[in-house]
């Protein structure tokens, strides 16, 4: 863990935002880089390599998407997307474009946080071994063993496939159209409502209680995240 | 009719007068009878072409002022006189008939013509609508947009000063005004947007757990400190809801329930299927305050909006319009025992819950 020393890159065209996230990420202990549009962000991010960059997504020269397109194509650096209410496309199209997340303003500061913790831990955990900690739950990979609050859980292989998938993704959310993709392969006839009843039968077994979901939580029109910490 | 009969008796009258000769004369009834078809149609000008053979015959035909021709050649020039009138007439009255269709088409002609141009109109005003609804769009986003980036700065500052500050009592207060203040715009502006047709409600199949679960993170600041429990009955469907609109109607909801019971009691979210219909699922909001402003009841009993019923009852006018665009009520009941049920009901999605 690099925490304390991670250095954060914050992109957005409004001055006040910029300059309060960064008051705010230097007294969670990160260094802060500011650029107030996507060409600078670019510029900064190649630069000095921050450990994870939060981007605007409408900005006047070179916006959110094209930052993020451009980063992708030299490094996995961690993006968190700070996107409007109802921007649901803006969203998926980001998320597709390869941002690890998106945060809606007007945020809280801790949910923004919680949001930046859990996306430097994932990548820090990224080439992990094949086992997955987290509170409560442990998920061994090689042996497919889960064990939620000390007792083994049996899933079959789908749920098993599409709980890997968001777990080894923890904090990011994922797609419907990805899950089709890395779980069904693609499988021509695999409908969101298909993903949506294995996941609703994954989360009756491993969720301790139905009315509070723990570990896997729906983004709405966007598909499902595996929470890492509660929020 | 009448002036076919009298153009006859004016000529017959002028050739006796002027003593033309019976060839002149004939050539003038022509004219009479020509113009008669011309004006009156083919029935007119056969009658006058009968009484001017009549009067021909009587008045000018040797021996004049007898009914009786002495010469042959006058019956052939009677007969032929005859014949052209009737001919020509019919000549004439054909071609007024084709004048007449002329006309007729014109007519519809231009009344096509109208019609286009009408709809010409139409079209135009529809691109205006359309334009208008580009432009409510553009405005509502610009709208949003203006509103929430100062509020995102406001909320920044305000964790920037609770760190310097040491009682931060105030600035929690402060905080969750900002919270209520952009739902208030939330609020406004989803019902802008379905106003203006530019929000569509996407209904999808929607576990309560995840409603309910989006709507306590709505409103960190609200619920700190509050107990809620949320329940939700094992047999309960997923809701078929837009998740957005289904969570803005449940934060409000819950955030008049804590705003209506103070203190330590809990504030519970249930969600169970509809006992009535299989179809339909609740979604409560129960409180233990005094239970549903008299006024807001007064207003439903008598039928009026519960708009007009003061505060309490505007949030939940906009509950019920926002439930309403994606088939949905809202209604408060009476809680047995003491305080307050806030009730949204949706459709339940077909099929496994998930």
């Amino acid at each position: 863990m690099t925490r304390g020393l991670a250095t954060i890159l914050v992109v957005d065209d409004d001055p006040a935002i910029r300059r309060g996230l960064a008051a705010e990420l230097s007294a969670a202990g990160y260094e802060t880089l500011e650029a107030a549009d996507g060409e600078e962000g670019f510029r900064l991010g190649a630069a000095h390599e921050p450990d994870l960059v939060l981007t605007d997504l409408a900005m006047p020269v070179a916006d959110g998407f094209e930052l993020i397109t451009r980063l992708r194509v030299t490094g996995k650096t961690p993006i968190i997307v700070l996107s409007v209410r109802g921007g649901d496309a803006d969203k998926i199209r980001a998320l597709d474009l390869g941002a690890d997340d998106f945060v809606v303003k007007p945020f809280s500061v801790p949910e923004l946080l919680a949001r930046v913790r859990a996306q430097l831990r994932r990548h820090a955990d990224e080439n992990a071994a094949g086992v997955l900690e987290f509170p409560g739950l442990m998920l061994d990979r090689e042996r497919r063993r889960l064990v939620v609050e000390g007792k083994e859980i049996r899933l079959t292989p789908t749920e098993l496939a599409i709980l890997e998938l968001l777990a080894s993704h923890a904090g990011k959310p994922i797609t419907i159209r990805q899950i089709i993709g890395r779980v069904w392969h693609g499988a021509p006839g695999t409908t969101p409502d298909a993903v949506r009843v294995h996941v609703g039968s994954l989360r009756k077994k491993i969720e301790p209680d139905p009315a509070r979901p723990r570990y896997i939580v729906t983004e709405p029109w966007v598909g499902y995240r595996f929470v890492a910490e509660p929020l | 009719m009448a002036l076919a009969v009298l153009g006859v008796a004016v000529a017959t009258v002028a050739g006796h007068a002027a003593r033309a000769n019976a060839t002149t004369v004939g050539f003038v009834y022509l004219v009479v009878i020509l113009f008669t078809a011309a004006r009156f149609g083919f029935r007119a000008s056969v009658a006058a072409s009968l009484a001017a053979t009549a009067c021909y015959n009587y008045f000018f035909l040797p021996p004049a002022g007898t009914w009786t021709i002495a010469d042959p050649e006058n019956w052939a020039a009677l007969a032929a006189f005859l014949v052209a009138s009737v001919l020509v007439s019919r000549l004439v009255a054909s071609e007024r008939r084709r004048a007449e269709e002329a006309e007729a088409r014109r007519r519809e002609v231009e009344a096509l013509a109208a019609e286009r141009e009408k709809f010409l109109e139409e079209r135009a005003h529809l691109e205006a609508l359309r334009e208008s609804d580009a432009l409510k769009t553009s405005l509502l986003r610009a709208v949003s947009h203006d509103l929430r980036t100062p509020l995102t700065a406001i909320r920044l500052g305000l964790e920037g000063l609770r760190r310097s500050s040491a009682d931060s009592h105030d600035i929690d207060r402060i905080s969750a005004e900002t919270e209520r203040l952009s739902r208030r715009i939330d609020n406004l502006l989803a019902m802008a947007r379905l106003d203006a047709g530019t929000y569509v409600p996407r209904p999808e199949p929607a576990p309560p757990a995840d409603l309910f679960r989006a709507t306590l993170e709505a409103l960190p600041l609200v619920l700190s400190g509050r107990t809620i429990q949320v329940t939700v009955a094992p047999d309960t469907p997923d809701a078929l809801a837009d998740p957005a609109l289904a969570v803005e109607i449940l934060a409000n909801l819950l955030e008049n329930a804590a705003r209506a019971a103070p203190g330590e009691a809990a504030l519970e979210l249930a969600a169970e299927p509809d006992p009535a219909d299989r179809g339909r699922l609740r979604l409560d909001v129960r409180d233990r305050g005094a239970g549903v402003p008299p006024d807001v009841k007064r207003a439903a009993a008598s039928g009026v909006s519960p708009a007009e019923a003061g505060r309490a009852g505007l949030g939940l006018t906009i509950c019920s319009s926002l439930a309403r665009a994606m088939g949905g009520t809202v209604v408060l009941l009476d809680r047995p025992g003491g305080g307050t049920i806030a009730r949204l009901d949706l459709p339940a999605a077909e099929g496994a819950s998930a």
